[in-house]
This record gives structure tokens, sequence and C-alpha cells, in this order.
């Protein structure tokens, strides 16, 4: 077992093949070896490692994606937002709990959720008009009328026309 | 991810409780469509210097036409400055990271007249010039251009290039080397037209391509895959010890050089025979394919696609994964294979179709064929032969074929076999794809039709039926129903 605490001072005792679905915490243990000491995760909240901790439960004992995964793989990973049910239910959560367990997947190098989160914004993004993305993230329109037929100018540039 | 350019601090564009950092906003718009990225760039400062350069990862540049005997052309002056105040766009410093991909192709202008006047690869020099700003540049095609020593010399300083595309290109042997040689991890050429194929000299410059480093080789062209072949035969050098997949065309003196450079790709694990669009009645009948025994150093594959006749020769048991099998009988006009023969190949009892090794087929857990028909006898060969088959996919065709409209599909017939065989229990996917030939049925047959796929919902509770009509029976594994009865 692993004991973690977080940020806000709360101890989690973790399966070690739970925890480390985390590179971070994996390397960490590695580096130390067995300890009974805590690791302190000064950058996450208890609220947000315990749905941290669900989400490594329930994807227990799947293979871990290689560091040197397919270039090909991970392209066509990007290019797909496609989340599975299970996740998609975990990952209903509002806006802030989104970009904490972002936040955190990134922290904790967690591929698989660090996946799942950046897509679920994603899909939240796609197909707004940039005012209704201004209005999802409550971001000020700062560019002048000029700016802006600039960029769709040099969007253009994308394709050939 | 790639290089990333300095941004401007995120100032007073969004003020969210949470925010996330760059690099994580960078994450989360490469999953964007293109449509969506424009509309990105358009809301604030700092999103627009993040998602814009990806709206160039992959660039295409059509500049030049084809007419109808592949003479290449530049059609208008206007088409050359747009093209290279565009290059010149993508080259600037905050662009030209985001580059991945890079194409140089033909477009088809229908009315457009030969213009001699322009070059029809003005621009190709100049491309050429900016590739190596494009620092993240990983794939790059290009179609109907001739590469002369010199842009095959630009193209080596690319060393970040993984992948090259060359449709009907013809690309110039470069004799003299003194540049590193191009570290492609996959080179796939594809020449139909016989006029694009060099003599002697201009062939596609083998020679610049590090075999050391190549993982995938595709060439769908006899010629231009013998030329291949032909350069490790009798060469000193130690082979492609990196090459785990390759495909070549299906042809006699092909298959008979590759045989001979078995022992220079030790690591090969999914090979690959193209399909030609047509089985003539001149190609390769079986006893061509008797090719002499000698002793197989392939290493057993994870994947075979081709004739079953080559499958003996190539494939040894104990890995392979995924089988693809047509046929180059003459009988048959596109490859597809009779059931009778399909059968014959499985389980044996046919003298002109030699059997396959059972043991190479036992570990088969992705099979696809294409026939000309589907019966309840191929259906029983099949369960018979592959006992861990996940996912089957049949593809028959359209019912032109001697006895097409006795023998065609039939709905009712495959329903009654699935009803009865003993497909392994490790089936997820099931396709069986066809066109009804006969006439449409009758209400009483519709009847009948009714109650086989509810018999079949009974016996296959795991199986999610996509579609179980009378021209295709697609039966998907559905996770979520597996794991309620879990």
């Amino acid at each position: 077992m692993v004991h973690l605490v977080t940020s806000d001072n709360v101890e989690f005792v973790v399966d070690k093949e739970v925890v480390e679905r985390s590179v971070l915490i994996k390397n960490m243990l590695e580096d130390v070896g067995e300890t009974d000491q805590s690791i302190p995760l000064a950058n996450v909240s208890s609220a947000v490692l315990r749905k941290v901790i669900e989400y490594c439960e329930h994807h227990r004992g799947e293979p871990l994606p290689s560091a040197d995964a397919d270039q090909n793989q991970d392209e066509t990973r990007k290019r797909t937002t496609d989340i599975s049910e299970w996740d998609q239910k975990f990952i209903t959560v509002d806006q802030e709990m989104l970009f904490e367990i972002i936040l955190a997947a990134n922290y904790l190098d967690i591929k698989s959720l660090l996946d799942v989160g950046c897509k679920t914004v994603a899909n939240m993004i796609k197909g707004k008009t940039p005012d209704e993305i201004r209005r999802l993230f409550n971001i000020v329109n700062d560019f002048t009328p000029e700016e802006e037929a600039q960029i769709k100018k040099e969007n253009e540039w994308a394709e050939d026309r | 991810m790639g290089q990333l350019m300095n941004i401007p601090s995120r100032g007073s564009g969004i003020i969210p409780q949470v925010d996330l950092p760059p690099e994580l906003w960078l994450a989360i718009f490469e999953h964007l469509p293109l449509r969506t990225l424009h509309d990105v760039t358009l809301t604030c400062h700092s999103f627009r210097y993040l998602a814009q350069p990806l709206l160039f990862r992959s660039l295409t540049f059509c500049p030049y036409s084809l007419d109808a005997n592949n003479q290449r052309f530049i059609h208008r002056l206007e088409t050359v400055e747009r093209t290279k105040h565009r290059i010149q766009f993508c080259s600037s410093v905050r662009i030209a990271h985001a580059v991945r991909e890079c194409k140089f192709y033909p477009r088809y202008i229908v009315g457009a007249v030969l213009n001699t006047e322009i070059p029809y690869n003005v621009l190709l020099d100049i491309l050429l010039d900016t590739l190596p700003l494009f620092v993240n540049l990983q794939s790059l095609s290009f179609m109907f251009v001739d590469l002369s020593q010199f842009q095959i010399l630009k193209l080596c300083a690319l060393q970040s290039l993984g992948n090259l595309f060359l449709g009907n290109c013809t690309v110039e042997h470069v004799l003299s080397l003194s540049s590193p040689k191009l570290r492609l991890a996959n080179l796939t050429i594809i020449c139909d037209s016989k006029n694009m194929l060099g003599n002697g000299q201009n062939g596609h410059g083998l020679s610049v391509f590090s075999p050391d480093h190549i993982r995938s080789v595709s060439i769908i062209n006899p010629v231009a895959a013998s030329q291949f072949l032909n350069s490790f035969i009798g060469n000193a050098s130690p082979g492609l010890l990196q090459l785990r997949c390759l495909t070549l065309p299906c042809n006699l003196e092909v298959v008979r050089a590759f045989r001979l450079i078995l022992h220079l790709i030790p690591e090969l694990a999914e090979l690959k025979f193209a399909r030609p669009s047509q089985i003539q009645y001149n190609l390769p009948r079986d006893e061509n394919f008797s090719l002499s025994t000698h002793f197989n150093p392939l290493k057993p594959l994870t994947k075979y696609q081709g004739p079953r006749q080559l499958l003996p020769h190539f494939v040894r048991p104990g890995a392979l994964e995924h089988l693809n099998l047509w046929s180059t009988r003459p009988v048959s006009t596109d490859g597809s294979m009779s059931p009778l023969e399909l059968y014959g190949a499985l389980a044996g009892g046919d003298e002109l179709v030699s059997v396959c090794d059972p043991e190479v087929l036992r570990t088969v857990q992705m099979l696809e064929l294409n026939v000309t028909h589907v019966d309840a006898l191929m259906l029983h060969a099949i369960c018979i032969r592959f006992p861990i088959l996940r996912s089957l996919y049949v593809f028959a065709v359209r019912g032109f074929f001697p006895g097409a409209v006795t023998q065609a599909w039939d709905p009712e017939m495959i329903m009654d076999a699935l009803l009865t065989l003993p497909l392994p229990s490790t089936i997820q996917h099931l396709r069986l794809s066809s066109y009804s030939a006969g006439s449409r049925s009758g209400i009483a047959t519709e009847d009948r039709l009714a109650r086989r796929k509810q018999d079949l919902r009974v016996k296959y509770p795991n199986l999610t039926f996509v579609s179980l009509d009378e021209s295709d029976i697609n039966l998907t594994w559905d996770r979520s129903t597996v794991l309620l009865h879990c």
C-alpha cells in the first residue's frame, strides 16, 4: 500500500498497483523503494485525488501506454474524440473540477486520464462559434475588427485554393 | 509534442477560476477539427497564438495540372504567385514549427488548357528550400513529380522526415552521395503509368534511402519492386534489419526476387501482397507458385495479406494473428475465392487446391476473406480451423460469376448456418457482406426470416445485431451487454 498526502493534508492509502498508473508516483516508488513514508502531493487537493483514484481503480490492470508508442497511433488518437461510456460518466463534472483533473493528470503523469480530460474539453468546444467559446471559458474578446479580419485572411493560407 | 513557440502572456483575455497552462490548451486543441480550430483562433490573442499554427499541420500544394497524357503544366501565372506567398507565410517562424505533413500534388481542372510557358515545377525548388524550416516535418508526399539528383540531395537534409510517399514519380539515381542518406521509417512507392517509369538512370533513386532505418516499405509496381529487391541481392549490406512491414505487388518475378532476400529481413512481421484490380487469365496459376522449397528464415509472421497460394511459402506457425486471403486462380476475375476453393484451402479435399497448414491458422484472431458467395460448407470450415477467432469479415462480390442466380446469397441459409455452427466462443465481430442476386422474398419468407433473427438473438446474446437483412449480416460485440452478464 502507498500513502499519499494531499495539499489540504488528507491522507489516502492506495493499492500500489492502482497508484502506479501515475508515472510520477511509479518512478518515485522505484527510486525510493519500499517505504511507509507518505508521499506529499502539494498540487492535488483531496477532492481531486479521490476522483483520480476512482479512475485508476476502474482501469486497474489495463496496459499502460508505452513511452515509444507508435507515432501513427498517437496521431490517430489525437484525431478522435471518442471517450468510452464509463470514462464519459466519470468525467461529467463541473468545469472547475474538470480543469483540476486535467492539471492533476498532467502533474501525476497519467496519460490516459489526461487524454480523457483533453478530449472532453475539445468536445465542449466543437461546433461552437468564437462568441460561444468565449462565453464557455469566460474569455474577453481582445481583438480589434482589423485584427479579426487579418486572422481570417491568414487562416486562408492553410488551404490550397 | 513538437517545439513550442513563446506565446504572449494570457493577460486579461481569460479570467476563469481555474486556468490551464498553454501546453494543456494546446493538447486540447490538437483534438479539434480544422473548422473548430479556425473559430478558436478568433476568440482571443492567447488562443490565436496557440491554435493558429495547428491549422497548418498538414499542407497540400496543388499548383500544377495534368492533361490526358499526364503532361504537367501550370494553368495560370496567378497560381505561381499565390503559391509563393503561401509557402512564404507557412515558413514564418510562428507557423513553420507546426507543419507535420506536406503534399505536393497535381490538381485536376476541368477545361484547363495546356500552358507550356510556365515550367510545371517552378515551385518545387522553392518548396524544397523551405522544407528544412519545417523542423517537425514527418511526412512528405509527391505525385507526378520528377526529382532530379540535386532535388533529392535537398531531401536528404530533412533528417526528421519519417514517411515518404512517391506516387507516379521518377527519382533520379544519385551516383555519389556525400550527404547522409534519408532515414525514413516508412517508404511508399506507387506507380501505375509506364510513362513515369525511368530507364536505367532514372529509376526510383533507391540509393538515397538508408536501409538501416526503414520499418515499412510499400511498393505497388513490379518494376520498382524488383529494383528495390534486386538492390539487396548480392549486396554486402547487412540488409533491412528494422523492416517489419512489407507490401509488394503480386507478381511472380517479384515473389522470386523476394525469396532471395528473406535472410536480410529477419524482423519482418507483416507481409502484404497488393491485390491487383483485376486478375488476368495469364496471371500465375497454382502450379506457378510451386516455388522450390527452401529453408524459410523468416520468423513467424503476425499478419499476412495475399493469395492463399503463397501462404505456405512465407508463413510459419506460431504467431499469425491477422489473415486476409484471396485467390489468384484465373477463374476468379477479381481475386475472390469460390466457397469450394476456400473449403479446399482450409479443410482439404480438393486436389487442385493445396491445403493451408492448420497450425498456421489456429492462432488467427482476425480473418478477412473475399469470396464469390457465402455458403454453409465454407462457414463450417472456418469454425473448425480458427478456434480463437475474434473478428470475421467475409466480403462477397455482387453475383457476377457463373451460376450467380442459382448460387446467390441466401440470407435464410446463412442464418440457418449461424444457428447450427459451432462458432468459436471468442468471436466478437462478425460481418458477412454481400448482395442478394435473387428476387425479393415473399411475405412467407419474410416471416421465416424474422423468426430466424429472433433465434439468432437468443443464440448470440452478447452480440449486437447492427444489421441483419438481405444484403448484410453485421454482428458486433456489445461491451456493455457483456459487462451486465458478468
